[in-house]
């Protein structure tokens, strides 16, 4: 893939019962080549114009993501039960990467 | 034998017009014609009404017949589906061998059971709602919710979060939820959405301590003790009597010189809730033994109080507990307790 389509990504999962936040930052010219294939191809099929619809309820998950690629930045805002399903599709990516044990 | 008419010569939508913009006296009269049919439809029209035009909300003129529940818990298998049609345990029906499904029945009964012997509240939107749980929502769901008609409890992954049905005061605080939705429906974001999680916390915190049989000076004033995984490093997901001390990276503050601003979490909403929890402590502590029979009447009261409306923040609803418990106890310690709650967590109360 060429190095011109490079993009970096900040990450922040909050709210819930707990209260307790997961962040994380990507930058996909830091990470092997095939997760930032996987990623490229899921922020591909995210509309970052789609409003923000917050659900009826209390206790849901909230997802922020900022995404900066090509001089442009793009921020989006999400809820647990209310997310189209590309964009679910990314959270749990995310979630799932800033979970991983990285190597320091 | 005297004959009391119960049939209707204005239709009931006349009368709700009259009740609506009719003089003082006109109301007065719509009122009483309402009151003079029994039927269901009736009373719920006059419930109604009155919940939007009289300043304490009285009791719906529809008694319960009994304080009893309607449970049904249904099993969404591991899947994001809150809606499962999966039902697992229903009301009166035996215990199962899956422990997530008894807690789950088990606790909003005890959460059902608080509301109706402390406030005579008839489940969720006092008319006696059916209770729905549903367990097993998600793979490893660090999480607990309600989505606006049930209750839904993940299994936690074991690190962060346990099975989120093991805390009484989990359950408490989610069916608490449906209940300020059905009161004074505090919006879920920034101060007003914080007293709405100050509300569930602190009747998760009286249906574990209703349950104990505890006074407000034995109780650990702990949410989600029972549910805490290791990975938290703590003994709770937070703390009531000491706000940010729950867990290691517990940022809650228990002073509005600290109040956070932030868009994450909806503005903050279980950061600041530790400053009402807060207040809702030193409250109790100050009016001394079980804290649901007064310093919880009055913020049950508070939060009935029509004044509350869905954009009140931390001051105003203190202004209204204040009020609230000058009605209920008059002008002595109680009222010193409530007002000295206040203003050691910064909100100043006249």
């Amino acid at each position: 893939m060429a190095r011109s389509d490079g993009f970096q990504i900040q990450f922040e999962r909050s709210g819930g019962l707990a209260g307790t936040s997961v962040r994380t930052t990507v930058d996909s010219a830091r990470i092997p080549d095939s997760d930032a294939n996987e990623l490229r191809r899921l922020i591909d099929q995210v509309d970052f114009a789609a409003p923000a619809r917050p659900p009826r309820g209390a206790d849901r998950f909230q997802y922020d993501i900022r995404l900066h690629r090509s001089g442009m930045s793009h921020s989006i805002t999400a809820y647990d039960g209310s997310m189209a399903p590309e964009l679910k599709s990314l959270t749990d990516w995310l979630l799932a990467y800033a979970r991983r044990p990285k190597a320091v | 034998m005297r004959k009391i008419c119960s049939c209707f010569f204005v239709q009931p939508s006349v009368l709700e017009h009259i009740v609506r913009n009719g003089t003082a006296e006109q109301r007065e009269l719509a009122m009483a014609a309402l009151s003079r049919d029994h039927s269901i439809r009736t009373a719920r029209l006059q419930n109604a009404l009155l919940t939007n035009l009289v300043p304490f909300r009285p009791r719906p003129l529809i008694e319960a017949v009994a304080g009893a529940p309607t449970r049904t818990i249904y099993d969404a298998e591991q899947s994001e589906e809150a809606d499962s049609s999966r039902v697992v345990r229903s009301e009166s029906s035996k215990a199962v061998s899956d422990p997530a499904v008894n807690e789950a029945y088990d606790g909003l009964g005890a959460t059902f059971k608080f509301y109706w012997d402390a406030y005579k509240r008839n489940s969720i939107d006092d008319r006696g709602m059916k209770l729905d749980g549903v367990v097993h929502y998600g793979e490893k769901y660090d999480n607990a919710f309600w989505n606006g008609t049930r209750m839904v409890f993940g299994d936690g992954d074991g690190e962060f979060l346990t099975r989120t049905t093991q805390g009484v005061d989990v359950i408490g605080h989610e069916l608490t939820h449906g209940v300020t939705e059905h009161t004074a429906n505090l919006a879920y974001t920034g101060q007003s959405g914080a007293l709405n999680e100050s509300i569930s916390d602190v009747f998760g915190s009286l249906v574990k301590q209703y349950a104990a049989g505890q006074t407000a000076d034995k109780a650990d004033w702990l949410i989600g003790d029972k549910i805490i995984g290791k990975a938290l490093h703590g003994k709770a997901l937070r703390s009531m009597a000491k706000p940010g001390t729950a867990f290691d990276g517990d940022n809650q503050p228990a002073h509005m010189k600290d109040y956070v601003r932030t868009t994450a979490d909806n503005g903050g909403v279980h950061r600041n809730s530790g400053i009402p929890n807060c207040a809702f402590y030193n409250v109790a502590m100050g009016i001394g033994g079980h804290a649901w029979e007064k310093a919880g009447l009055v913020w049950y009261e508070a939060l009935r109080d029509p004044r509350l409306i869905p954009s009140s923040g931390f001051h105003m609803f203190a202004r209204i507990t204040v009020r609230t418990t000058q009605h209920h106890f008059g002008t002595g310690a109680e009222l010193k307790a409530v007002k000295e709650g206040w203003e050691a967590v910064g909100i100043a109360v006249s």
